[in-house]
């Protein structure tokens, strides 16, 4: 498989970007004993409680508006006034965890230099900056409409995100956590498609699933090893096409509420989406 | 004595033990329980865990909103029954998620969690958060239609609000720390600690500090001791050295 092969051919960690500079490893090895770290290291549960109420945040905003966006929860709202009242929690939310998630590198910088679920972390962060302030932010104040920046800024971001996307689903140990970002992706389509279309992506949901958990609890075992392994990929990347065909079918489909655009509903998602890959993605150095 | 488990008796903490433990051992591979399966399989703890927590983003979210509403923090154009009434399916939808990721979560380690400082607390703080919003829904709301408009609500919409939105807080933070040992049953902590989290019924004990210093200081003492000198011995008379001793049952020769 292309993406199998992709795993060999992408870094790790930050450890194999800068392989060939033992000096940037001897620095990030020094980190732990600088005084910011050990003192870090003393609240180091406080500052993840931190890091979360940020994510929590920052949330609460990201959700709201791009669900206004996608033409779900306030409707009786228009997207820019959303934005409006929801921009501090985006803005303290992004400072509390991305401060916080600075302190918490330092003190323990070797392990997160060594993950992989760490590098896929922070591609997908830089892309949700982006597609936050670069997009969601200037296309909500629009009421769904692009502007000049918002086209050429979704793309990059979308390109960034996907990269993430990539070192996500192959990189062994981390590839679990895409089963999030596919939840997520279901759960939005789910929510945002219309009348028949709503239970035919949930029969399509349910038809993977089943045939998925027959395959690998009574055809390919967990004693298979790799072969369960692929396997259990495989049907993450039937689930993702699934998710993915479906969703355009939303993006680009009517829409029952006014005021929401096909790109207004594709900034929605992918709004959502990239920070559920970002805390997905966190979870994960914890569980890789 | 460290670790010295009192005799104290928990039906809870034996339930839980034959949950975490037994439960289940005879129809698992391995001859697990149902929590030790659920724990180590290969995905699902994590997959658990991490639904769980992108979960709490939309719960929280969402109620963060309402809460600064009633505060008179945000929308405050919005009618706050119009608000509720938007949110609430996607509030509900999340506590569902959440309701059945948690107990999950409880099921795979129940003894561990049953003797938690932080899963208690939680539990309590979780109460206190349900409570409110009984509260709310009951007194509170009553003559909502009088300020459902206002920008800034009466104090006790106000002070519901503040009071929820602290809870929700505290039930997330807890959750998090959760996750961290500082304060486990076993460890040296405060009679308060102890008594909390129940560690005299626990299997790792409890332990105070007074029992950790002193264990420290026969620890010492049995050091001290064991690097100490031996004692002298009783003054000998010279013995001749290895090189100059006649071999065993040689003849000494005589002094001419």
């Amino acid at each position: 498989m292309v993406l199998a092969q992709l795993d060999k051919i992408l870094p790790d960690s930050f450890e194999t970007i800068f392989h060939s500079m033992p000096i940037v490893h001897q620095w990030v090895s020094n980190l732990k004993t600088t005084g910011v770290a050990v003192f870090i290291q003393k609240i180091f549960a406080e500052m993840e409680v931190v890091h979360i109420m940020g994510l929590f945040m920052l949330s609460a905003s990201v959700i709201l508006t791009s669900l206004r966006l996608i033409g779900v929860g306030m409707t009786n709202q228009s997207p820019s006034v959303i934005e409006k009242n929801t921009r501090i929690f985006l803005h303290i939310g992004i400072v509390l965890a991305i401060g916080s998630g600075i302190l918490i590198g330092i003190s323990n910088a070797e392990k997160l230099y060594n993950s992989s679920a760490f590098l896929m972390k922070m591609i997908a962060m830089v892309a949700g900056i982006i597609f936050a302030y670069a997009v969601m932010i200037p296309v909500a104040k629009a009421d769904g409409q692009a502007g000049t920046s918002a086209r050429p800024a979704f793309m990059i971001a979308l390109a960034i995100w996907v990269i993430s996307l990539v070192f996500f689903s192959v990189k062994n140990g981390a590839n679990t956590g895409m089963f999030h970002v596919l939840s997520a992706g279901g759960m939005i389509a789910f929510i945002a498609l219309q009348g028949k279309l709503r239970w035919v992506f949930l029969a399509g949901v349910t038809a993977i699933f089943v045939v998925w958990n027959i395959v690998t609890h009574m055809i390919i075992l967990e004693s298979a090893g790799l072969a369960y392994m692929n396997a259990n990929k495989l049907f993450m990347y039937i689930t993702g096409a699934w998710v993915l065909a479906l969703s355009l079918v939303n993006i680009y489909g009517k829409s029952a509420v006014a005021g929401t655009t096909n790109f207004g509903r594709m900034v929605g998602y992918a709004t959502i989406l990239v920070w559920v890959t970002v805390g997905a993605g966190g979870r994960w150095i914890g569980l890789s | 004595m460290l670790h010295q488990t009192l005799a104290a008796h928990s039906v809870l903490n034996d339930f839980f033990e034959w949950v975490q433990f037994h439960f289940g051992e005879h129809s698992t591979h391995y001859g697990r329980s149902f929590s030790a399966a659920l724990h180590e399989a290969l995905n699902a703890w994590g997959l658990l865990e991490g639904t769980h927590l992108l979960t709490l983003m939309l719960f929280f979210g969402t109620i963060a909103l309402v809460d600064t509403r009633l505060l008179g923090w945000t929308f405050r154009k919005t009618p706050i029954s119009v608000l509720s009434e938007k949110l609430l399916p996607l509030t509900v939808t999340a506590m569902i998620i959440a309701m059945i990721t948690g107990p999950m979560l409880f099921f795979a380690k129940p003894q561990d969690y049953y003797h938690n400082f932080w899963f208690r607390l939680k539990m309590v703080l979780l109460v206190v958060a349900i409570a409110n919003v009984y509260i709310f829904h009951k007194v509170v709301q009553k003559n909502q239609a009088e300020w459902d408009t206002a920008e800034t609500p009466p104090l006790k919409a106000r002070l519901s609000g503040a009071l929820s939105l602290l809870s929700w807080v505290l039930v997330m933070s807890c959750g998090r720390l959760i996750a961290y040992n500082f304060l486990e049953c076993g460890k040296p902590h405060s009679a308060f600690i102890n008594f909390t989290q129940e560690c005299a019924t626990s299997p790792l004990g409890a332990v105070t500090q007074a029992d950790y210093d002193k264990q420290l200081a026969d620890e010492k003492k049995a050091a001290d001791a064991a690097a100490a000198p031996p004692p002298a011995m009783p003054s000998m008379p010279d013995m001749p050295d290895a090189k100059t001793a006649a071999p065993a049952g040689a003849v000494k020769p005589e002094a001419k």
